[in-house]
């Protein structure tokens, strides 16, 4: 039987982060009031006249150079016309033969080795509308539709790659890199739900071995990166099918249903697409000087797959935690900078992935978000290696810190949270304790080790956790003569 | 040339309706359109780079920053309306 190579290619759309619209100064705030951030460009009234956000340009040009593109020196936006109510114009602005960057790359780790993925280019267009169809949840059934232009001309950039990527789970792991990319430089806040990232695949087989590309369907809606991997997994099984059968593939775009699991047909009345584009004469060309892209490429930071490396070659971490310091740009900038106040490494990566990042799950909250500052965690972790406070205070100050924003020393000021490391005060506390246990003073003297443990645990107890345990230990070895 | 089947096919992409003698008189009126135009066709244009505008000019931007727009104006002239929304007929029928 033919043994077929799975041959993908992926379309992400993200949208750009920014405050106002690609060519209108409407804003791009997500989940408002349907038809309130509207004006006449974006919702394509007569006589409106369409102009450039340059920020979106910038941000366009940042993921350029971080995926290795050529930018383009000369740039043109052209209309896309179609006719849909969620598209006021009749045409949506994208860009066709100069798009602003082209032929650059990313490398996507999968299973341990290193995978280049080519990008054939990157262009800006801009959103659509939203429609809600009513009397029914799918299109056919309806009675009618709600338009909701809040969306429409909101920025995107469509990054389109090679037909490199060879399985599902390569197709997540190139989605899940661009998604943290996108995220690192700001280009894209990354959010899923919201709809800010969503992609689109290109889905062939070939006999192994062949060169010639076989017949591609599109499959739509991958709006997760669960979705991606399990829709092309379904796609694939379809195609196999089909060919094994000795079928062809028909041509088509498919719309994922990522509730059932399932891809459908997507097959319409429409003629074949017949876009008609053209240049867009209310926009003018724009041209990008070396000087302006070397700008950028100044403001460029360090990218993750890089700091992931550094973090296990200069700092000694493991793969496990320079990855989980390099998840996102806020986790990294925080590592960096509790860092360079003079936090070992190690220390602070295990606080972040542990207590913090368990706090931070619990409360729905995020490091930018939450009080604690780098400033204060490296403070503690002073306290902490200083022996001022014992791990189990510790642990306390970090979820105080978390939700009170206040400086570790003064909490441990106001709550008396100081290791007891006073021999005297250690000495009082064990005494009274072994008043109060005479069985077990009676095992200890009998040279019972176990004990000891129980004992240490009482003192602990009694001291609120501050006692320093092994002060602890050591009295009580000497009481008894243990070792 | 304009064919009735190129005026047919555009009638559909602009979701127009004809019947066969405005089918005829619009592939006649398009032609003439198109010869007209063709009078640029003489002009020697070899040593001219292709432009995407009318006027030499280049780089119009505006800075990101929102200035709100009163959107009730833009609903007033919706056909229909329904809560905050453009209310449109059925999309796809089976
Ligand atoms: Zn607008």
């Amino acid at each position: 039987m033919t043994q077929w190579e799975v041959v993908i290619g992926l379309e992400i759309h993200a949208q750009v982060t920014t405050q106002s619209k690609l060519f209108c100064s409407c804003s791009t705030q997500f989940g408002s009031t349907p038809n309130t951030q509207v004006c006449p460009v974006c919702t394509g009234m007569p006589g409106a006249l369409p102009v450039l956000n340059r920020t979106v340009l910038d941000k366009a040009i940042t993921l350029g150079l971080a995926t290795h593109c050529t930018i383009n020196e000369h740039n043109e936006f052209a209309r896309k016309n179609y006719f849909y109510p969620d598209l006021p114009k009749g045409y949506q602005i994208s860009q066709l033969d100069k798009p602003i960057c082209s032929l650059g790359y990313l490398d996507v780790e999968v299973d341990g080795s290193t995978r280049r993925i080519g990008l054939t280019r990157i262009h800006m267009e801009e959103d659509a509308g939203k429609l809600v169809h009513q009397g029914s949840d799918n299109i056919k059934g309806a009675t009618h539709s709600l338009v909701d232009l809040n969306r429409s001309s909101v920025p995107l950039v469509e990054i389109v790659s090679e037909p490199d990527i060879r399985s599902a789970k390569e197709a997540k792991a190139y989605m899940e890199s661009m998604a943290q990319i996108v995220r690192w430089l700001g280009v894209c806040d990354g959010n899923l739900e919201e709809g800010s990232l969503r992609c689109d695949a290109n889905i062939s087989l070939r006999p192994k071995g062949t060169e010639t590309l076989g017949t591609k369907t599109e499959v739509k809606n991958l709006n997760s990166f669960k979705s991606v991997e399990r829709a092309i997994l379904l796609e694939i099984e379809r195609q196999t099918d089909i060919l094994d059968e000795g079928g062809t593939i028909i041509q088509e775009t498919r719309h994922y249903n990522e509730a059932t699991n399932s891809t459908k047909s997507l097959r319409s009345k429409e003629e074949a697409h017949d876009y008609r584009y053209f240049p867009d004469p209310d926009l003018v060309p724009i041209a990008i000087d070396r000087a302006w892209v070397s700008r950028i490429e100044q403001t460029l930071p360090e990218l993750p797959t890089a700091r992931h490396k550094r973090y296990q070659t200069e700092l000694g971490l493991s793969d496990y935690d320079a990855g989980k310091m390099t998840v996102d740009r806020e986790t990294g900038d925080f590592f960096e900078a509790t860092l360079s106040l003079g936090s070992s490494a190690k220390e602070i990566a295990n606080w972040l992935n542990g207590d913090i990042s368990a706090w931070l799950k619990e409360h729905s909250s995020t490091l930018a978000i939450c009080k604690l500052t780098p400033a204060h965690l490296a403070e503690m972790l002073k306290e902490l290696i200083n022996g001022t406070i014992s791990g189990k205070i510790a642990k306390q100050l970090v979820d105080d810190m978390l939700e009170t924003g206040t400086h570790p020393s003064t909490l441990i000021k106001e709550k008396g949270l100081a290791q007891v490391n006073d021999t005297g005060a250690i000495n009082q506390m064990i005494d009274i304790v072994l008043s109060e246990n005479p069985k077990a003073v009676e095992d200890l003297k009998a040279g019972k080790v176990q004990t000891m443990g129980f004992i240490v645990g009482q003192v602990m107890r009694k001291s609120q956790g501050k006692a320093n345990p092994d002060q602890v230990n050591k009295r009580l070895k000497e009481l008894f003569s243990l070792s | 040339m304009i064919s009735t089947e190129d005026v047919r096919h555009l009638a559909t992409l602009s979701r127009l309706r004809f019947n066969e003698a405005e089918v005829a008189q619009y592939a006649k009126d398009l032609g003439s359109i198109f010869d007209y135009a063709k009078a640029l066709n003489e002009l020697p244009t070899d040593d001219i780079a292709p432009s995407a505008h009318a006027i030499p000019i280049e780089n119009v931007f505006r800075e990101d920053g929102v200035v709100p727009f009163d959107a009730d104006t833009l609903l007033i002239n919706a056909p229909e309306q329904e809560g905050h929304a453009f209310k449109v007929p059925q999309i796809l029928a089976d």
